[in-house]
This record gives structure tokens, sequence and C-alpha cells, in this order.
């Protein structure tokens, strides 16, 4: 139980693609690092403050679940005219439902969003509104 | 010559004159009488021309209305003809008309809607452009301001 409100948090602070290869890579450094008894190296890492608290015999396991749950996670990709800054990120992530948002930077889109999720195209561009009226 | 002598030659000369007086009296009965029968003659052939020509007449008058009656049916069954062609053919007319109407009518329509969608596509990248152009110039909290919109605009209609 106290667990699942661990993953919960964990992956809460999973919204891009790049804070799910950062997670894998640190589940991959973890898994390794886990048995040693550097505490040092193990300090350095951010997930390692979630698990240091679950018995160690249960933390590669943990770390496994963790790992099958990020895999799925539902992908929503967004296409924005630049790169989103953290808070936009925040707001595009509740916006969609959660999940893991994909961000592609393209130039072409002017003022607003496009967003493919669960096989729909929602465009929010200014430009579609334009040629919609 | 004594008197007794002539009283007698002047009665015997009023004698002659008047044999001569009778003769010729005669002789203009006779050419009256002559003149009559010729002029009976001439009222009978008169009579018998007239009469010839009188049915000459009626026949040729008979003729005549037989050929303007036949003359004036045939024309006036060809102008009716003429009338009833001429009415066909106006319809007909009428019809290839009001059909080309409505072919320029439709190829005109599909003209219009060609130009209305054409100028509507070049007013679109125009404005595209104009705004493509004015909101890279923005800075990007700006821009980030408009996602936010189309994000909360998109949640109110569901389309999220």
């Amino acid at each position: 139980m106290q667990n699942d409100k661990i993953y919960f948090d964990i992956i809460a602070n999973v919204k891009s693609k790049q804070d799910l290869d950062k997670l894998l890579a640190e589940i991959d450094f973890l898994e390794k690092a886990i048995y040693k008894t550097d505490t040092a190296a193990l300090s350095t890492s951010r997930l390692y403050g979630y698990i240091k608290d679950i018995p160690q015999s249960q933390q590669d396991n943990f770390l496994r679940e963790l790992r099958a749950k990020l895999s799925d996670l539902p992908t929503t990709k967004v296409k924005v005219p630049f790169t989103p800054s953290d808070a936009l990120m925040d707001k595009i992530h509740e916006a969609v439902g959660g999940g893991l948002i994909e961000i592609q930077i393209d130039s072409s889109i002017v003022g607003g969003i496009v967003i493919e999720k669960n096989g729909k195209y929602i465009d929010l561009s200014i430009t579609r509104q334009v040629s919609r009226k | 010559m004594d008197l007794p002598q002539i009283f007698l030659l002047g009665l015997a000369l009023a004698i002659v004159a008047l044999a001569l007086a009778a003769a010729q009296l005669f002789n203009l009965y006779r050419k009256l009488l002559a003149n009559l029968k010729i002029t009976d003659h001439v009222y009978q052939k008169t009579d018998k021309i007239i009469d010839t020509l009188s049915d000459d007449i009626k026949k040729q008058v008979e003729k005549t209305i037989l050929e303007v009656v036949q003359n004036s049916t045939a024309k006036i069954a060809s102008d009716l003809e003429n009338l009833i062609d001429h009415d066909s053919l106006r319809r007909e007319l009428r019809e290839m008309i009001l059909e080309e109407q409505k072919k320029i009518q439709s190829n005109l329509e599909e003209y219009k809607q060609s130009q209305y969608e054409e100028i509507s596509k070049k007013a679109n990248t125009v404005l595209s452009q104009i705004l493509r152009k004015a909101v890279i110039d923005l800075p990007q909290d700006m821009q980030e301001k408009i996602v936010l919109k189309a994000l909360e605009d998109a949640k109110r209609q569901n389309l999220l």
C-alpha cells in the first residue's frame, strides 16, 4: 500500500520522454548499485530517496515493478513551435490527463499546440482556427 | 303651146313625180324592212352571244371561285402548318435556350464557387503568413500564453 504511494509520487514526476529516459537510466543505475554499499554513490540518485526506506531485499522487486508501470504509461504526442518551459509542461501534462508527453518541436505550427492522443488529432493552432473560419 | 297642153304636161309631170316619189318610198320601205331584219338577226345573234357569254362567265366565275377557295384553303392549311411548325420550333428553341441558360448558370455558380475557394485559400495563406510573422516575433512567454489559452478552450469544449 505504501509502495503504491511511492510509485505514484515517482510516476507523477515523469511527464516527458526525457523524464522517462532519465528515470530508466536511474533504475538501471540503482539495480546495479543497491547491492553495493557505496552509499555516497547511491545518495546522488533522487530515486534512491524514494526507495531507501524499503527493505533492501524488496528494492530490486520494487524497481522491476516500477519499470513495468512506466512501460504501461499512456503516451500523448504534443507538437509546439518552441521548447516549452517546465511550467507549460506541467499545464500540458495536466490538460491531457497525465501520462507521458512526447514533445515535438514543429516550427510550422503557428500560435498554439497540436495534440495526438488515443488516435485523435487535435489541432489547437491559430492557423487551424483561421482556416476553419 | 296652148293652156290645156301645158296643163296636161304639168299633170303628166306631176304623175311622174308622184310615181318617182312612190318608188322612192317603196325603196325606203324595203330598205327599212331589210334593216329591221338585220337588226333582228343582230339581236338574235347578240342574245345567243350573250347567252353563251353568260354561261362562260358563269363557268369562269365558278371556276375562279373554286380556284380561289382551293387556293385559299391550301394557303390556310399551309399557314396553319407553318404556324404549328413555328410553335413547336419556338417551344423547342425556348427549351434549348432554357437548357443553355441553366448550363450557363450552373457553370457560373461553379466558377464563382471555385473562385471563392481560390480567394479564400489565398486569403488564408496570406493571413497565415502574417500570423506566422507576428507570432514568431512574440516572446516565448506570450507564445506560451497562447498555448495555455488554446488548452483552456479545448478543455471547455471537451476536446481533450
